[in-house]
């Protein structure tokens, strides 16, 4: 075993090809064709073959805490009802913060029976499973995190003075160099609770009581305040899509942030497909296309004890005179073994 | 059309700005180097060591394949880059070809990918592995293996429990 061509007639490093290509939909499948073909598609090589052939498929990864402070991560796939359940991570631990990069996903921090914490868990969605990452230099809850320039950035949520406020990693350092580095920051900016952060035109945003901060690793000086348009407009989790910053305001519209223009615009012509009020609105960058997930409301049977998610996918362009203008493409309902009355803790985009 | 012009391989390739290629099987290709070595990695540098004026071998290449390739590289090379007022119109014509150029039987498809492979025509082969790609979709274990011809080396009991392993990610 093992000897045996992937495909025969084609070589090993074509067929690698030509399997990477095949969308994740069909990997349950192809996976069941041989031996072989099951170890490719579980290996690291794959998801590299994928990412440098432009074929990784982006993936919605959810984390919902019921009222009784469970916690479950799950993938969410366009098209399927059912949504991929993931390992629980090794620490349970409560308002922590998140990253993305390509398949991985950093959770930073959050309180370990009521004390803040250090420590960093990692996902690998492709196995998938978890693993502990080098801990941070500070303890941090309700932190800032963003992924930028290949590195993971962990801001505030810790105790102003602390000369560690923001760090910053570079997970592609093999595990035993990678380990966080303080990115200095001045006093004055610190003292803030942090209430969601974003990535947009290379450089993290993060919004908090007290002012939103501007980190930019290739200005001088680097933080700054953001501009008073964004400060106003932001509200809760947001995603930058496109150079836009998107944000779900308190009147049930769907807003997009202009850094050039300084400017909130209401993105139009999704009303008719959306309803009036997403509950629990939360907006991620899914591949590229703006993705809203809102808790769904119960349909027929009252007495289910289920939680209904729904989530659509809107295309948005710019018009000529400045304005947003949004296309559902698609709108669908999950239903997820989870109580009802949980919440959407953390909805990041990963790449498979 | 693959080959230009019926006369032996030795004497045409004095000709000015062509080259002369031999497949696998032994027949005579002149194609412009210009066209061929823009797109073929391995016939650049075939050119480049000074085979120029002798018939460059191909040995793992058939002459139906390479025929292929050649009118790939001619195609690509005299619509491709995309410059100019047609470019648009040039990138419709290309893609109409490459749709076309993907519709051969599976034993020309990998053929032409072995073809592609050897002769380091990038975009070929990736236009080859996409089309294997997609006729990956939506077929059964079964088919899949007939397809590709793979044999299942699965015992009966591994068999059961990879599809119970990957049944939590179907519906």
């Amino acid at each position: 075993m093992g000897d045996a061509a992937l495909i025969p007639g084609l070589p090993d490093d074509v067929a690698v090809r030509c399997i990477a290509r095949a969308p994740r939909s069909s990997h349950p499948e192809l996976c069941r064709v041989s031996r072989s073909w099951r170890s490719l598609l579980r290996s690291p090589l794959l998801f590299s073959v994928r990412s440098a052939l432009g074929a990784a498929e982006p993936v919605l990864c959810l984390n919902l805490r019921s009222p009784t402070d469970q916690s479950r991560w799950l993938l969410l796939h366009r098209g399927r009802r059912n949504p991929s359940p993931l390992p629980a991570p090794p620490l349970p631990s409560l308002g922590s913060a998140a990253a993305a990069l390509g398949p991985f996903l950093f959770v930073l921090g959050g309180s370990l029976g009521g004390v803040p914490s250090a420590a960093v868990q990692v996902l690998d969605a492709r196995l998938p499973r978890w693993s502990l990452g080098p801990r941070m230099s500070a303890p941090r809850e309700f932190a800032a995190a963003a992924a930028l320039g290949g590195r993971i950035y962990a801001v505030g949520g810790c105790v102003p003075i602390s000369e560690a406020w923001a760090e910053s990693l570079d997970p592609s350092a093999s595990s035993a160099a990678a380990a966080w580095v303080v990115v200095p920051s001045p006093a004055h900016v610190r003292e803030k609770w942090m209430h969601g952060s974003a990535v947009l035109a290379g450089r993290l945003l993060a919004v908090a009581d007290r002012g939103g901060v501007v980190y930019d690793p290739a200005a001088e000086p680097p933080w700054a305040a953001v501009a008073p348009g964004l400060d106003q407009g932001w509200r809760g989790r947001a995603a930058a899509v496109g150079g836009i910053l998107y944000s779900y305001d308190f009147l049930g519209h769907i807003k997009g942030y202009d850094p050039e223009l300084d400017e909130w615009k209401r993105v139009e012509g999704v009303e008719r497909e959306l309803p009036k009020f997403l509950c629990g609105a939360t907006l991620s960058n899914l591949g590229g296309m703006l993705c809203v997930v809102w808790e769904g409301k119960e349909k027929g049977d009252r007495r289910k004890k289920e939680m209904v998610i729904d989530w659509a996918g809107i295309e948005v362009s710019r018009t000529s005179d400045g304005g947003l203008k949004g296309r559902v493409l698609w709108v669908e309902s999950i239903e997820l073994a989870v109580p009802r009355g949980s919440f959407i803790a953390h909805c990041l985009a990963l790449e498979l | 059309m693959a080959t230009t012009g019926a006369s032996d391989g030795a004497s045409a390739a004095k000709k000015e700005g062509l080259v002369t290629l031999m497949s696998g099987d032994g027949e005579i290709f002149e194609v412009e180097a210009a066209a061929v070595a823009a797109l073929s990695v391995t016939i650049r540098h075939a050119i480049e060591e000074g085979f120029g004026d002798r018939p460059i071998p191909l040995p793992i290449v058939g002459a139906r394949a390479l025929a292929l390739a050649v009118e790939y590289c001619r195609k690509h090379h005299s619509l491709g880059g995309g410059a100019g007022e047609d470019s648009a119109a040039y990138d419709d014509e290309l893609r109409a070809f490459d749709h076309n150029l993907a519709k051969v039987d599976r034993d020309t498809l990998f053929d032409l990918i072995e073809a592609a492979n050897y002769l380091e025509i990038e975009g070929l082969l990736n236009l080859m592995c996409r089309t294997v790609a997609e006729m990956m979709k939506g077929k059964s274990v079964e088919e899949l293996r007939r397809t590709f011809d793979v044999s299942n080396d699965y015992t009966p009991e591994e068999e059961e429990e990879v599809r119970r392993e990957v049944s939590w990610a179907l519906d």
